[in-house]
C-alpha cells in the first residue's frame, strides 16, 4: 500500500493543524496568564470545563458560535477562581493550579455525567475562496473548520495587544517587573485578575474544541491530558503567541501521525505511540531550558510564580 | 469607599493554622452539598449516609484502612520531596510503574515462590521501580534545573499508556473475557491481611515509611542537609553541600515510596493489573503534603481524612449514580479552600472606612 | 565645562532641610544650592545622608523640616510623580530597567500614550532624543543585550522622555569602564549646554575634580563645606570628608570575661597565599586581576576599598564559593588550581559572607539548626551517626552565652535574629570550629555600636591565638584598629599594602578613588 505518498503528508498535515489548534488556544491562554506573572497549571481543569460547556450549548441550542462563546465564558469565570485564590488570597501559585486541574476535572464529569454517549453534529471544514487553491497549503490552512480560522485571529489579536498596545505593555511590566509598575502607579492586581480571566477564556475555546469538532460526543476527561501539555508548550513558545503556533502545531503533528501510523498498519502499539507526545513534549522543555541555561538571558517573564505583596519584598 | 488590606498577625500559632485548616475542610464540605444538591442529591442524606454506612460499620472502616494504604505512602513521598521545595507530582505514574513490575514478578514467579520471598522481593522491585521512573526528571532537574513539576506530571501519562500496553497485549489474561486485565496473582503474591478482614498489611508499610523518613529527617546527616538546603538553598551552597546528588537522592527516594503504593494496591486490593488501578491517589498525595505542612502526625491525620473522602466518594457513587469524578471535584475544592483560607493564618483582615 | 551663573536665581535651592527617621537623623539642617547649566558633586561616606537628601529631592518623601524652591517657587513633594511632573529625574545606582523588553518599551513604560503604541514613531521619537544627546542606544534592542554603560543611557533617557530640567546622577561611573566614562561625561556636558543641571554623586575623587564645578561635602547629616572645584584639591577634599570619622570609637575593651590567650607570634610561613589569581564573574569580564597577597598566622590584615571593586569575588574566591581562573591558592604550602567550599571547610577555613542574610542562615530554622550549618559532619553533634539534638542545642546555649547572642531561646527562628545577634551567631559559628583562617567580610555593617564592639573582640582574641585574618571593611577606622597590615583594593587590584603603622586615613582614602600617591 502506497501509504507514504504526497496525499498522505497532506492529510498528516491537516490532521496535524486540527489536533494542534485546542493546544494552540489553550497554549496561546497560557501565554496571556503567564505574562502577567500568574502560572496557571489548571488548564486541563479548564479545558474540560469549556468542552462541557460548548457540549452542553450546542447539543440544546444547535448554536455554535453560542457553544464557543459559552465555553469560553463558563472557562474564564471557574480561572477567576484561580485569580482569586492567588492574587488577593496570595496563595501558592502551583498548589492553586493543581486544585484548578482537579476541580475541572471534577466539574465536568460531575455536571457531564448525563451527557456521555450523546453526541452533536461536527462542525463542517469551510474553504476560504482563492487561499484554499494553493497547492498543499491551501488544503491544509485554508480548508478547515471555523474555529481553526478563528485561532488564526486569536494568535494575531493576541500578538498584537501584549506588543503593540499600551495595555499589552502594562500587563507585560506586571509579570516582569511588579515591583516598578507598582511604583509607576499601574495596579499588578487588576492586569493579574485581567490575564487570568482572558486566559481563562482562551483556554475554554480550546476545550470546546474537543467535542465541537475532534470528537463529537462526550466523555468522561475528554481531553486526555493534552492540557499538561499545553502547560509545556507555553514554556516551549518562550511566552510568545507566534512561537506557540508553531509549537502547537508541531505537536499537533505527533498526535495526528500517532493515529496515522496505527491506520497504516505500522508495527508499533499504539500505546508507545500513546506515549510519543509526552516523551516528545520532556525533550523540548529539556532542551529549552538548556538553551536558556547557555545562554543566561531570558524569555520567561522575570516575577512569574512569584506573590506580589506591595511594599513587601520577597 | 471601604479599603479592605492584610496586616500581618504578630504571632503565628500551628494551631491558628490548623484551625484555619479545619475551617476550610468544613467550607469545602458545605459547598460541597451545594453540588450535591446541584445534581439531584440530597446533601443531607448524603452526607448523613457517608457518617452512617462509613464511620460507623465495621466494614466501612476495613475500607477506610485499605483506602488509607496507598494515601499514606505517596503522602510521605510528595512530603519528602516537598522538604527541598521540590514538586513531585509524579507519583502517581511511580505508583503505575511500581505496580508494572510488581506485576512482572508476581505472573512470573507467583505460583512458584513462597509468600516470604515473593513480597520482600516485590516491595524491593517496586521501590527500585519507582525510584528509576522519577530518576529521569530527578537527572533533569539536577544538572538542567527544567522544571519538575511538569516532568513528573508527564511521565505519569506515560506509565498510564504503558500499563495500558501490558494490560491489552502481552499480559492480558486470555480467560478474561477480553478485558484488559492480566490474569489473577497466584495466592502466595497477595499481601497478607489482618486476620480475616479485607485490610492488608499495606498501611503498616505506610505508617513504618513515615516514621522512618522523619527520621532521617530529623536526625541524621542527610536530613540536616535536605533541611538547610530545602529552607535556603544559599546556606546550603555555602555549607559545602552538593545539592545536585541531594536533589536527586530525594527524588528518588520519593519515587521509591511511590512505587511501593503501586505494588501493595495490586497485590493486596485488586490482585492483577488492570487499568484505573490508582484513582488518582499520586495527586491526592500533595494535597495531603500540603496539608500536613510536613508533620508526620498531620500526615496521617490528613491522609485519614481524604481517606474518607474516597470512601464516601465511592459510597455515594453507588447510592446516588454520581461519577468518579466528584471525587476529584471534592478534592479540588478541598484544597481551593485550604489555599483560600490559609492568608488568615498569617495576616489579618483590616477594614478601613475613608 | 559651563561655568555656572551664579547671579540668577538657582534651579533648585534647599534651605535648611531636615529628614528625621525613627533611629537617625538623617539629613541635618542642610542648605544646597544648584545652578542652571551646572554640574555640582555631592560627596560624603556610607550614611552621610546623600540617599536621603536626593530622596528628598526626587519626591520620595517629604523632609521633616526646611523648604525647597524651584527657580524660586516653593515647592513641597510628596510622591515622586510631582517631582517628575516639576522636571526632577533622578537616575538610581541601580537601574529599575526591565531585562526582557526593549529600550523603548522600558522609557515609555508609565507615561501616557494612546492604547494603540505606534512604535515605529515612538522608536523616531526616542532615536530623536538620543541623538540630541550623544545617548546612542537603539530604541528596539532588549535591555539584557545591552552593556551597562547601554542601560544606563536608556535610565537617562527614562527622565529625558519625561522632560527633566535637573537630574540626579547616583555614582552613575560605579558601574562603568573608563572608556564609558569618558563618554558619560560628554553626554553631561552636553545636556548642560542644553540648559540642564546636574548633581552628581560620586565616590571618585578624578572625576569629581575633573567634572565638578561645585562641590558640596555631607557629613552625619550635617553640611560640612561648600567648594568650588578650582579651589580645591583631592587631598583637602579628603582631609575634609575623613576628619570628621575619626575618633568614632576609640580602644575597645573585651566586653566579656574571655581569657586571653598568650599572645603568638606572626610565623615566617604564609598561612594563605594568592599569586597571580584572576577571576571572572558570569558574563565573563574580569573582576580580579593578578591578586597577589600573603597572610601570616595571627595577623590581621585589612582590606579597604569601595563596593564593588573586587572585595567580595576575592572573598568568594578564597571561601571556595567563587571559581578562579588562572594563578594559585596555596593554603599551608599546598597549592591549588581550583577549590571547592567542602574543601576550604576541611582546610580550616572561616567564612562571614558580606550577605549574610543570602548565604550565611536558614531563616525558618531554629538557631541551633542553623549552628549546624557549614558543621553538618561535625561528630560532636552525632551519637553513632544519629544526630543528638540536645548536645545541637546545648552547642548553641552555650555560643549564645558566651558570645552574648540575644534571642528567646535557642529554639527560636532565626528570621526573628535582630541584624546584630544574626552576626555574632555567624562569626561564633566559623570562630567554633577549628579553623586557622577567617576571611570576614564586613562584619559590622549595618550593626550598632555594641554589637561592632562585641564582633570585634572576639577577632582579636582568636588572632591572638594564631587565627588569620582577613578583614574586608568600609569602615577605615575598624581597620585601623584591628589591622596589622592594610591592603587597598581598587578596580579588581590590589593597589597598595602597607603595615598599620604607616597608614593613615588620608592615604587610603585616595587609595580607595585611585589614586596612588
Amino acid at each position: 500500500m502506497n501509504g507514504f505518498g504526497v496525499e498522505f503528508i497532506i492529510l498528516t498535515f491537516i490532521a496535524s493543524v486540527k489536533m494542534g489548534t485546542p493546544l494552540l488556544f489553550a497554549t496561546m491562554g497560557g501565554v496571556v496568564n503567564e505574562r502577567s506573572g500568574v502560572v496557571n497549571l489548571g488548564i486541563d481543569g479548564l479545558m474540560l470545563v469549556g468542552a462541557l460547556t460548548a457540549f452542553v450549548v450546542k447539543l440544546n441550542y444547535d448554536s455554535t458560535w453560542l457553544a464557543v462563546l459559552a465555553a469560553a465564558l463558563v472557562s474564564a469565570a471557574v480561572a477567576l477562581i484561580h485569580a482569586l485564590v492567588c492574587i488577593s488570597l496570595r496563595a501558592n501559585q502551583i498548589a492553586s493550579g493543581l486544585a484548578l486541574g482537579l476541580f475541572g476535572v471534577g466539574l465536568s464529569g460531575l455536571f457531564g455525567a448525563p451527557y456521555v454517549g450523546k453526541s452533536i453534529v461536527a462542525l463542517p471544514d469551510i474553504a476560504v475562496p482563492v487561499l484554499s487553491s494553493i497547492p498543499l497549503l491551501g488544503r491544509v490552512l485554508f480548508q478547515q473548520d471555523g474555529l481553526v480560522y478563528f485561532s488564526f485571529f486569536c494568535v494575531a489579536l493576541t500578538w498584537y495587544l501584549l506588543f503593540y498596545t499600551r495595555t499589552g505593555l502594562n500587563l507585560r511590566s506586571t509579570g516582569e517587573a511588579p515591583e516598578v509598575s507598582n511604583s509607576i502607579g499601574l495596579s499588578v492586581t487588576k492586569y493579574r485578575y485581567m490575564a487570568v480571566w482572558v486566559g481563562g477564556l482562551l483556554i475554554g475555546v480550546g476545550g470546546a474544541y474537543f467535542p465541537l469538532v475532534l470528537t463529537s460526543f462526550w466523555v468522561d476527561n475528554l481531553t486526555a491530558g493534552r492540557g499538561w501539555i499545553a502547560v509545556a508548550l507555553v514554556i516551549f513558545a518562550f511566552w510568545h503567541p507566534g512561537k506557540a503556533l508553531l509549537g502547537a502545531y508541531l505537536f499537533g503533528a505527533a498526535l495526528a501521525l500517532q493515529l496515522r501510523l496505527q491506520l497504516l498498519g505500522v508495527k508499533m502499539s499504539p500505546y508507545f505511540l500513546e506515549m510519543l507526545p509526552y516523551v516528545l513534549t520532556i525533550l523540548v522543555l529539556t532542551l529549552a531550558t538548556i538553551r536558556y541555561n547557555i545562554k543566561g538571558v531570558s524569555q520567561m517573564p522575570a516575577a512569574l510564580g512569584l506573590t506580589f505583596v506591595k511594599g513587601e519584598k520577597h | 469607599m471601604l479599603y479592605v488590606s492584610f496586616e500581618k498577625r504578630l504571632r503565628t500559632s500551628f494551631y491558628t493554622r490548623t484551625g484555619y485548616n479545619l475551617l476550610s475542610i468544613l467550607i469545602a464540605v458545605v459547598i460541597g452539598g451545594v453540588f450535591l444538591a446541584l445534581v439531584d442529591a440530597n446533601p443531607f442524606s448524603a452526607y448523613g449516609s457517608i457518617v452512617s454506612e462509613v464511620l460507623m460499620t465495621s466494614y466501612g472502616w476495613e475500607d477506610l484502612l485499605t483506602k488509607m494504604s496507598p494515601l499514606l505512602l505517596t503522602g510521605v513521598a510528595v512530603a519528602l520531596a516537598a522538604n527541598m521545595r521540590i514538586w513531585n507530582i509524579g507519583a502517581e505514574g511511580q505508583l503505575y510503574f511500581g505496580a508494572v513490575i510488581t506485576t512482572w514478578i508476581a505472573l512470573n514467579y507467583g505460583s512458584t515462590t513462597s509468600s516470604a520471598v515473593i513480597i520482600p522481593m516485590m516491595m524491593a522491585a517496586a521501590m527500585v521501580a519507582g525510584a528509576l521512573w522519577a530518576m529521569i526528571p530527578a537527572i533533569l532537574k539536577a544538572q538542567y534545573n527544567v522544571n519538575e513539576i511538569i516532568t513528573t506530571l508527564l511521565m505519569n501519562y506515560i506509565a498510564i499508556s504503558l500499563v495500558d500496553y501490558f494490560v491489552f497485549g502481552p499480559w492480558r489474561d486470555p480467560k478474561g473475557l477480553n478485558f484488559p486485565i492480566t490474569e489473577e496473582f497466584a495466592a502466595s503474591a497477595n499481601l497478607p491481611t489482618f486476620g480475616d478482614s479485607p485490610v492488608h498489611i499495606g498501611i503498616l508499610f505506610g505508617l513504618a515509611l513515615i516514621v522512618i523518613i522523619y527520621f532521617v529527617l530529623k536526625k541524621t546527616n542527610i536530613g540536616v542537609q535536605i533541611t538547610i538546603t530545602g529552607d535556603n538553598p544559599d546556606a546550603g551552597f555555602y555549607s559545602g553541600i552538593n545539592i545536585k546528588r541531594l536533589i536527586i537522592i530525594i527524588l528518588m527516594v520519593s519515587g521509591a515510596i511511590a512505587g511501593l503504593a503501586g505494588m501493595t494496591e495490586i497485590t493486596g486490593v485488586q490482585h492483577r493489573l488492570r487499568q484505573n488501578i490508582s484513582l488518582g491517589y499520586g495527586f491526592t498525595g500533595v494535597i495531603i503534603a500540603w496539608l500536613a505542612r510536613n508533620h508526620p502526625l498531620g500526615i496521617v491525620f490528613y491522609t485519614f481524612f481524604m481517606a474518607i473522602v474516597f470512601v464516601g466518594g465511592e459510597l455515594l457513587q453507588i447510592n446516588y449514580g454520581l461519577p468518579k469524578a466528584m471525587i476529584d471535584l471534592f478534592q479540588g475544592m478541598i484544597l481551593f479552600c485550604v489555599l483560600g483560607l490559609e492568608i488568615f493564618g498569617a495576616y489579618k483582615l483590616k477594614f478601613k472606612w475613608v | 565645562m559651563t561655568p555656572a551663573n551664579e547671579t540668577s536665581i538657582p534651579v533648585l535651592e534647599l534651605r535648611g532641610i531636615s529628614k528625621i527617621f525613627p533611629d537617625v537623623i538623617a539629613n541635618e539642617n542642610v542648605d544646597f544650592t544648584l545652578y542652571k547649566g551646572e554640574i555640582h558633586t555631592l560627596l560624603g561616606e556610607n550614611g552621610a545622608g546623600k540617599s536621603t537628601l536626593m530622596n528628598v529631592i526626587s519626591g520620595l518623601y517629604p523632609a521633616d523640616a526646611g523648604e525647597m524652591f524651584l527657580n524660586g517657587e516653593k515647592v513641597r513633594f510628596t510622591d515622586p510623580s510631582q517631582a517628575i511632573e516639576r522636571g526632577i529625574g533622578m537616575v538610581h545606582q541601580h537601574f529599575m530597567l526591565i531585562k526582557n523588553m526593549t529600550v523603548a518599551e522600558n522609557i515609555i513604560l508609565g507615561t501616557p500614550q494612546r492604547f494603540h503604541l505606534n512604535m515605529k514613531k515612538i522608536h523616531a521619537q526616542i532615536s530623536d532624543l538620543s541623538s540630541k544627546y550623544g545617548l546612542m542606544v537603539d530604541p528596539a534592542r532588549m535591555i539584557q543585550d545591552l552593556t551597562v554603560g547601554e542601560q544606563q543611557r536608556v535610565e537617562i533617557l527614562k527622565v529625558l522622555y519625561r522632560g527633566a530640567n535637573i537630574l540626579i546622577l547616583d555614582e552613575p561611573t560605579a558601574v562603568l569602564s573608563p572608556q564609558e566614562s569618558d563618554s558619560l561625561f560628554e553626554i553631561i556636558d552636553r545636556m548642560l549646554e542644553s540648559g540642564r543641571s546636574v548633581i552628581f554623586i560620586s565616590h571618585k575623587m578624578k572625576e569629581v575634580m575633573a567634572h565638578s564645578i561645585r562641590i558640596t561635602i555631607l557629613g552625619r547629616g550635617k553640611v560640612l563645606a561648600v567648594l568650588d572645584q578650582k579651589d580645591t584639591s583631592a587631598a583637602g577634599i579628603a582631609k575634609i570628608m575623613m576628619g570628621q570619622v575619626a575618633g568614632k570609637s576609640g580602644t575597645v575593651e573585651p566586653k566579656h570575661d574571655i581569657l586571653v590567650a598568650k599572645p603568638v607570634t606572626a610565623s615566617d610561613a604564609p598561612v594563605i597565599k594568592l599569586e597571580n589569581v584572576c577571576a571572572t564573574d558570569e558574563r565573563g569580564h574580569q573582576v580580579l586581576d593578578n591578586i597577589n597577597l600573603e597572610l601570616k598566622a595571627g595577623e590581621i590584615l585589612g582590606m579597604a576599598g569601595i563596593s564593588g571593586n573586587g572585595q567580595t569575588v576575592l572573598a568568594k574566591v578564597l571561601g571556595g564559593l567563587h571559581p578562579f581562573t588562572s594563578g594559585t591558592y596555596t593554603i599551608e604550602g599546598k597549592p591549588f588550581k581550583q577549590v571547592s567550599v567542602t574543601q576550604m571547610l576541611k582546610m580550616g577555613m572561616g567564612y562571614i559572607p558580606e550577605d549574610r542574610k543570602k548565604y550565611g542562615i536558614a531563616k525558618g530554622l531554629t538557631i541551633g539548626n542553623n549552628f549546624l550549618i557549614r558543621d553538618v559532619d561535625n561528630p560532636s553533634f552525632y551519637n553513632a551517626r544519629i544526630l543528638n539534638w540536645k548536645s545541637v542545642f546545648n552547642y548553641a546555649r552555650g555560643k549564645m552565652k558566651l558570645f552574648d547572642i540575644r534571642a528567646a531561646s535557642e529554639k527560636s527562628l532565626v528570621g526573628n535574629l535582630s541584624g546584630g545577634n544574626i552576626q555574632k551567631m555567624i562569626l561564633s559559628r566559623e570562630i567554633s570550629r577549628p579553623i586557622k583562617f577567617l576571611v570576614a567580610n564586613q562584619p559590622i555593617r549595618g550593626l550598632d555600636i555594641n554589637a561592632s564592639q562585641d564582633i570585634q573582640a572576639v577577632i582579636r582574641k582568636a588572632k591572638k591565638e594564631g587565627l588569620s585574618v582577613l578583614l574586608i571593611s568600609e569602615d577605615l577606622d575598624e581597620l585601623l584598629l584591628m589591622s596589622d597590615r592594610i591592603c587597598v583594593m581598587y578596580n579588581g587590584r590590589i593597589i597598595d599594602t602597607m603595615p598599620t603603622a604607616e597608614a593613615t586615613i588620608e592615604r587610603i582614602g585616595l587609595l580607595m578613588t585611585g589614586i596612588r600617591k
